[in-house]
């Protein structure tokens, strides 16, 4: 039976060094989902991951246990944090020259029929901006207001980005559905 | 597709996507982790009272201390014989008459013989001499008192040897010499006046009234109602019938715990009653924030640290021997040197908020425990400006601010 997060974390506070690694690998993988979402190429998503974890080894006695997912949830943010930093520092993460549009209601598309590999793939394939503003509202599970207080932009920029991201992986998806004649 | 359930089905069908990370990878972190790990939560920091107390009081004994030091002793003190000096010349023909001169000549002659006066004058005159000529003086009297400084060096060394004259053998003083004396008292006096309105230096802490805990839902933009489709959905129109429409199971909780400051002025007298006072003020603003949507807590905990310059404007209103009353106003620039974001226990980057202007007034009551050292109470109004920045702090949501300013005041120049 596979240890529960408060297991885990009993083991970690009961001074069990091997309990660390047993955390990085229930993990590991999962950040490296996480990360590519965000910063696309594999090299320098290991290197977010690899800092991700040294954060959460060495930080682990500010974590509060709230029930099983919270762990998954901590490391998660911390993981999209680090992420966002390396953007901030690595990428052209400008918000300025931002215009505003109507907001148009899109069609259905039928996310489920692709591969996660590849919806992940896509995701990270998105401009730099709209990238970052659907993984903290979609993933983060940010409102947009905490989206716009997080990347310092006005709320109606925060929902403009997100709008165009969502109708762009829309496309992707569509475009992909038809390619397979779905 | 809906924005909520768009989000909603792309999160599950990604909830549970890994990707490959390579073998070497943990030996790379553990390479660079600590040998000691702490894995234990911390237990808050908390300071006994009693730590608390004996720095307080370790503070209040350095300043007074500090004071007693800066406090001229009698002995050294040249002013202390001037004021008893000052009295007794109010009774001139009496007082005077005791003293010895050796020749009316030298009165008449509008210049004094320092070896004819008792060593108690010439000791009470050298201190009105000196403080005299430090300032710019044209008239006659200190011409003469210059002068009298430059005989009483002369004679110093025969000091010892001059006997007081038994009082009955005393000459009566001429009126001239009366004069004199009343002019000197005059000059005492305007001196001890100028001298009355000294700077002072002032260390104090500050605080406002309570904290601010909010707790609400989350709205619905504009933009989010029109993607929604809210109105032909639920057949009215929200705009038209203005009831707000939240997010569900979403929840934003905040506290915003009231500023400190901690502040060291300097005061300046520009007249009788009036003075200005600058220096600099650190502020500590702290903020919880928490988000709740559905199961998922995220906790935000935001401290900001400004440095800021007041320039204030303080007229004295009554004053009653140590107990003054007066009221002040004025205008405060805070700059925020350092932000610290910290979410679930990891700091976070985050930009600095931008310049926090401010003004206010007050009325102060300040009592001096001694001349040198005054304890004051200002309770008082602040308006913080809107400084158009994105950061959610105290000031954002209570601009206008009562607070309590309390504080020690060392009077400088106090003889």
């Amino acid at each position: 039976m596979q240890e529960t997060e408060r297991q885990l974390i009993e083991a970690i506070r009961a001074g069990d060094r091997e309990a660390l690694r047993r955390l990085y690998e229930h993990f590991s993988r999962y950040a490296m989902g996480v990360t590519l979402r965000y910063v696309p190429r594999r090299d320098d998503a290991l290197d977010i991951v690899q800092d991700s974890f040294i954060s959460i080894l060495t930080s682990i006695s500010t974590f509060e246990y709230r029930g099983e997912g919270s762990l998954r949830n901590w490391v998660t943010r911390i993981v999209s944090n680090q992420a966002v930093s390396w953007m901030k520092d690595h990428e052209q993460l400008s918000f300025s020259e931002l215009t505003f549009d109507e907001i148009e209601d899109d069609e259905d598309s039928a996310i489920e029929e692709v591969p996660k590999e590849l919806v992940n793939e896509m995701i990270g394939r998105l401009p730099v901006r709209y990238r970052v503003v659907v993984n903290l509202r979609t993933f983060e599970e940010l409102s947009h207001k905490d989206v716009a207080l997080k990347l310092g932009i006005s709320e109606k920029a925060a929902i403009t980005l997100f709008s165009r991201a969502k109708r762009k992986l829309a496309k992707m998806i569509n475009e992909y559905l038809n390619s397979q004649g779905i | 597709m809906k924005e909520e359930e768009w989000i909603k089905r792309l999160r599950d069908h990604l909830a549970d996507y890994e990707a490959p990370v390579p073998d070497d990878l943990w030996e790379r972190i553990e390479a660079r982790l600590p040998k000691e790990l702490v894995t234990e939560k911390p237990k808050a920091r908390t300071i006994p009272l009693w730590v608390r107390w004996t720095a307080a009081a370790a503070l209040v004994g350095v300043l007074i201390g500090t004071t007693a030091l800066l406090w001229p002793s009698h002995e050294e003190a040249p002013m202390a014989p001037m004021a008893s000096a000052t009295k007794d010349a109010d009774k001139i023909p009496d007082g005077v008459d005791k003293i010895p001169m050796k020749s009316d000549k030298t009165i008449e002659s509008e210049s004094v013989n320092p070896a004819a006066m008792s060593p108690v004058i010439t000791k009470m005159t050298q201190p009105v001499v000196a403080e005299a000529v430090d300032k710019p003086q044209s008239d006659t009297t200190s011409l003469y008192i210059k002068e009298v400084e430059t005989q009483v060096a002369e004679v110093q060394p025969q000091q010892t040897t001059v006997e007081p004259a038994p009082a009955e053998e005393l000459p009566k003083m001429e009126p001239s010499q009366q004069q004199l004396i009343r002019e000197l008292d005059e000059k005492i006096a305007e001196y001890k006046t100028q001298r009355s309105h000294h700077a002072t230096v002032s260390l104090y802490a500050s605080n406002g009234f309570g904290n601010l805990t909010n707790r609400n839902g989350v709205l619905m933009s504009e933009q989010m109602l029109a993607n929604y489709d809210y109105d032909s959905r639920m057949g009215v129109s929200s705009t038209r019938s203005g009831s707000p429409v939240y997010l569900a199971n979403y929840e934003e909780r905040q506290k915003y715990h009231q500023p400190i400051s901690f502040g060291l002025t300097a005061n300046f007298p520009i007249s009788s009653v009036l003075s200005v006072s600058s220096g600099v003020v650190y502020t500590r603003l702290s903020s919880d924030f928490t988000n709740i949507a559905n199961s998922f807590v995220y906790e935000k905990k935001m401290t900001l640290h400004y440095i800021g310059i007041p320039l204030n404007v303080q007229y004295r209103v009554w004053q009653w021997h140590g107990l003054n009353v007066y009221a002040t106003a004025g205008g405060q620039a805070d700059f925020n040197v350092k932000v610290r974001l910290e979410a679930d226990g990891l700091e976070q980057e985050m930009e600095k908020d931008r310049v926090q202007w401010s003004v206010g007034g007050a009325l102060g009551v300040q009592y001096n425990i001694i001349p040198q050292l005054g304890l004051y109470a200002e309770p008082g109004i602040k308006y913080y400006f809107d400084n158009g920045s994105h950061i959610r702090n105290y000031f954002k949501y209570r601009p206008t601010n009562f607070n309590l300013q309390i504080g020690l005041r060392l009077n400088m120049g106090k003889p």
